[in-house]
């Protein structure tokens, strides 16, 4: 074995354990040899130090991870809401016309699908804009 | 899956940026940046392996951000902290002397408890680049220790 493959396996061996005759030959190339038994003793005291260095950090406040993640999850659902009653709304008013209204069904659901869509990019439109006021006075 | 990944990516934040308060912070931003990605979430690569992508490249933004500022600014500000609970020595100034690739692997290597698997998880790399990338760190420290 060379001090190049000696050395690699010196390096190997701190992360992972070498198999038994590959062990033996490196502790017999380093038993003769003086650079690489230095190589050896060099980067096991590198790996206590740096291990002892660099521990884990923790991180301290959690819950204000949960608490960042909550509030966009509320705000999510606040900014999907607008929409849900809307749809929700077109389609109770859909269903009553389906019922009382003496037109066919065909033609109430095409009215009701038009006016949804309408009233939609109205009330987008209408959002859109008071986003950009906000934006502008801020 | 904050409780499975939000000590894993604060490690990995800490790694990066080398800055425990910056990095509380940026890994609260990982974690809203997922909340928001979540729905366009395909399930083509595991959900850690998503997460960690979301990870890396916000913390890789931190950085330039970071780095952007700092020139502006042309303050002399000494090097953020490793590991707040231990002295730095020198080993600061050491470390901040490896590429940043070899930097990040070997702080990630003893901050998941020597696990090769994990580090090319977080960092999206081959095992075998790892290895390779902490041995070439070991043999920089070894030789500036000199």
């Amino acid at each position: 074995m060379d001090c190049q493959r000696a050395q690699d396996e010196i390096l190997e061996a701190l992360d992972t354990p070498r198999p038994a005759d590959v062990q033996a030959a490196v502790d017999a190339h380093v038993a003769d040899c003086a650079a690489c038994a230095a190589f050896a003793r060099k980067q096991r005291t590198l790996d206590r130090q740096l291990a002892s260095m660099l521990v884990p950090p923790r991180l301290t406040p959690r819950v204000r991870v949960r608490e960042r993640v909550r509030r966009e999850r509320r705000l999510f659902w606040s900014d999907l809401l607008p929409d849900l009653v809307h749809f929700a709304s077109c389609g109770i008013v859909m269903v009553i016309g389906l019922v009382w209204l003496p037109i066919s069904a065909p033609v109430v659901l095409s009215l009701g699908a038009i006016g949804t869509v309408l009233t939609h990019a109205v009330l987008t439109a209408f959002h859109e804009s008071l986003d950009a006021a906000d934006d502008l006075a801020s | 899956m904050l409780d499975l990944y939000e000590g894993k990516v604060f490690r990995m934040a800490v790694a990066m940026l080398r800055d425990a308060g910056r990095a509380e912070e940026v890994t609260q931003d990982i974690f809203v940046k997922m909340w928001r990605a979540l729905p366009g979430y395909d399930g083509r690569a595991s959900l850690s392996t998503w997460l960690y992508a979301i990870a890396r490249n916000t913390c890789l933004s931190a950085v330039r951000a970071e780095s952007y500022r700092k020139t502006s600014a042309l303050d002399d500000v000494p090097e953020p902290s490793v590991a707040s609970a231990t002295p730095a020595v020198d080993w600061e100034r050491l470390l901040s002397r490896l590429p940043d690739a070899q930097r990040h692997v070997i702080t990630l290597f003893y901050f998941e408890e020597r696990s090769i698997t994990e580090v090319a998880a977080m960092l999206g790399v081959p095992e075998g680049t790892v290895k390779s990338q902490l041995h070439r760190a070991r043999r920089a420290l070894a030789d500036m220790m000199e």
